[in-house]
């Protein structure tokens, strides 16, 4: 009878420890004390990495420099050529922006090619041979990239990367203003909301830093918090907030200081829309637009948004690139711009000797889907023409595509 | 024997806490997946109406369709007081399209609009707007008390008896949305709200109704799919602009519509997003802001929906 009491006892803890919940200690915790809990944090909060993963980052990092400068010292080493794939690797749907891990390329192209199918299906339209075959040539080019950039910093490399001709100096110039390009719209930002004070200034980069790892967790699985960091996120936030609210005051000097930085920053990129360079047109207005991402086709249009901020409502009277365009073509609803706008944009960047024929960039990444078949094997104009847009649409596009001719003409 | 009952006692009570542990941990999982999703879903300002509509639905719901009630009250007033301000119908004889339709008019009334409410504001134009959308909403609290007065109400509609055919569909698929029967799902009854305005022909239902049919956006890929094959065109928010601006200009023509003033729910609700819409009709807004080939598309789709529904 004791024994089989005993077995009971012992299969009964081990259900406990089994199914005893691990992260229940919400109770024991008190506010976090704002003065003292910048050392804290580190050791709470995913915003820093715990010491051994610091470590981790760290020897990783003398790995990617040697990384990077194997990359830099072969021999057919091209600036520009490093430019492009770096393009390349933005519109592809494997590249290494996107932690995989455990998944091979190998699997993780054939999870593509198979939700590539899917989706075709899904919409009745049915996948060819032809155009899965396209998508997976389109997949072995990104699996290339990313193995030959695996642990490379892209965009730091871009920054530093030794250049030759004067179009590569200029990029590499251009590249090299989205530090102070940055900087300086912090700086009109924060003096717009009136946090100007060093203590006011300290308190919102804690703040920034705590929203950037809050944002961390949806692209990285690995770093989603635990409900006790959730609450404590929720709690150190509130806090500093209210510190934040204490601290602030306008000083309209200050804001217009910022605000002629900024004015003076967007005229030197500004000048390098009119360069007559595909390349430094789209990085320019791309940084100009706030959109550096290639997924957007750089279509980010007017709006009151900027930088995750309304502009309307901290009374900045910046306008984005599309914005001035659209005054002078005559404006148009901003809906109607948006349908026009890009597909203008795109055009314009061919006629300025980008790449549109078939497996560019450009028609890889309209290729790669599924609803366009007859991208794989049309240059960019001739797609808009017979596939993509209607041809009411297709007059207003052709439109706006002059005018981008003449407003950016040198 | 005795000492049985103390080991079964202690089995039992020890199997009570596994199981409590168990759930509590089940639900601490539950929780806190709910909170990640909140935070990181950001819907849509049409599809957070939808919903908002939703929270609307009574708790009690799913019971059966409201038999003849006209002998009920609504905030204790009776149905016939009610009835009685529409003695003079402007869109139709059936009190229920006439009720639903006054309902969506008086909208521009229940919304707070930043930029006409901006106190920085000293734009002229701006005042004399925000004048003419209080003196608007003045008349009709004057014309319509009781109405009025229970337009936040959205149930209360139901409370009213179709005269027609048109009318009892309306407050058939009214009613599923108010979660008093669920043979319908909801995407379904926005659709079919959307199909059945039209046959209507009220203006203020199909300006609404066309808003929440997200054709472009939000719809069913093959609602959407038939605007492509009209327009060749894969863009689908040239779609859904174009789709919008054919029915709210289409509303426009239909006898005694509001919908088209600079103090409609369209014209407003672009106010606040466009500082040039703010003042102008639709029409004015369509034939300075659009670009031509806008102006074309919009076209063929108002005339696709004139030659079905007018």
């Amino acid at each position: 009878m004791k024994k089989r009491l005993f077995v009971i006892l012992i299969l009964t803890f081990l259900a406990l420890w089994l199914y005893w919940p691990k992260n229940e200690t919400v109770e024991n915790q008190q506010s976090p004390n704002v003065l003292t809990q910048e050392n804290n944090l580190s050791d709470t909060l995913k915003t820093h990495k715990p010491k051994s993963k610091i470590q981790k980052q760290q020897s990783k990092k003398s790995f990617e420099q040697s990384e990077t400068k194997a990359i830099i010292d072969q021999t057919t080493f091209s600036y520009l050529q490093l430019y492009r794939d770096f393009r390349r690797l933005e519109i592809c749907p494997i590249n290494n922006k996107n932690k995989w891990p455990g998944i091979s390329a190998q699997k993780l192209k054939q999870q593509r090619l198979k939700s590539f199918e899917d989706s075709a299906t899904q919409n009745n339209h049915p996948v060819s041979a032809t155009h899965l075959n396209y998508y997976e040539s389109i997949l072995d080019r990104c699996v290339h990239l990313s193995k030959k950039y695996k642990d490379v910093d892209m965009a730091q490399l871009l920054v530093s990367a030794p250049t030759e001709t004067d179009k590569e100096k200029q990029l590499q110039a251009l590249r090299r203003l989205i530090q102070p390009w940055d900087n300086a719209w912090q700086h009109l930002l924060n003096a717009s909301k009136g946090i100007i004070s060093p203590e006011a200034v300290a308190i919102k980069k804690q703040l920034d830093t705590l929203e950037a790892g809050w944002r961390e967790q949806y692209r990285n699985p690995e770093l989603v918090y635990t409900e006790t960091e959730r609450n404590m996120h929720f709690e150190t936030v509130k806090a500093l907030k209210a510190q934040l609210d204490q601290l602030t005051g306008e000083n309209p000097q200050v804001k217009e200081q910022a605000w002629q930085d900024v004015q003076k920053l967007t005229a030197q990129i500004k000048a390098y829309m009119r360069l007559q360079d595909p390349d430094l047109f789209f990085e320019a207005s791309a940084l100009l637009n706030d959109d550096r991402n290639f997924r957007f086709l750089n279509a980010s249009i007017h709006g009151n948004n900027f930088k995750r901020e309304n502009l309307e409502k901290l009374n900045i009277p910046y306008k984005k690139v599309a914005e001035d365009v659209n005054q002078l073509t005559g404006p148009i609803i901003r809906l109607n711009f948006l349908a026009i706008a890009p597909y203008a944009n795109l055009l314009y960047l061919c006629t300025l000797g980008s790449d549109c024929a078939p497996n560019s960039i450009i028609m890889d990444y309209y290729c790669s889907k599924a609803e366009y078949p007859t991208a794989c094997e049309k240059d960019l104009l001739t797609f808009y023409m017979d596939d993509y847009l209607s041809p009411n649409q297709l007059q207003d596009v052709l439109n706006l595509h002059e005018q981008l001719g003449i407003i950016y003409a040198p | 024997m005795r000492r049985k009952w103390v080991s079964i006692s202690i089995c039992l009570l020890l199997t009570l806490i596994i199981f409590v542990f168990y759930f509590k941990y089940e639900r601490t999982k539950t929780s806190s997946y709910k909170t990640s999703t909140e935070i990181e879903v950001n819907l849509p300002a049409n599809m957070q109406q939808e919903i908002d509509n939703k929270d609307d639905i009574p708790e009690s719901g799913k019971t059966s369709e409201p038999h003849d009630l006209s002998d009920k009250e609504i905030n204790g007033i009776p149905i016939t007081r009610y009835l009685a301000e529409i003695e003079y119908p402007i869109y139709s004889d059936d009190p229920v399209i006439e009720v639903a339709s006054l309902n969506m008019d008086f909208r521009v009334c229940r919304h707070r609009y930043h930029r006409l409410n901006n106190e920085n504001n000293s734009n002229l134009d701006l005042q004399q707007l925000k004048n003419q959308l209080t003196e608007k909403c003045k008349s009709y609290a004057e014309q319509y008390p009781l109405l009025f007065k229970a337009r936040n109400q959205h149930d209360g509609l139901l409370n009213f008896q179709a005269n027609s055919l048109l009318g009892e569909q309306y407050k058939y698929l009214l009613a599923g949305m108010y979660g008093r029967h669920n043979d319908i799902d909801y995407n379904q009854l926005t659709e079919n709200l959307f199909e059945l305005s039209l046959q209507i022909r009220s203006p203020s239902l199909v300006s609404v109704g066309a808003l929440n049919s997200g054709i472009g956006l939000s719809a069913e890929e093959g609602k959407t799919d038939f605007f492509k094959d009209l327009l060749q065109t894969q863009v689908n928010i040239w779609i859904f602009h174009a789709h919008n601006l054919a029915l709210q200009l289409l509303t426009c023509d239909m006898p005694n519509s509001r919908t088209c003033e600079a103090t409609g729910y369209y014209m407003l609700y672009k106010c606040d997003n466009n500082p040039e819409a703010c003042g102008l009709t639709v029409q004015q807004w369509h034939e300075r802001y659009s670009s031509p080939g806008m102006k074309k598309d919009v076209d063929i789709i108002k005339n696709y929906y004139r030659e079905k529904y007018l």
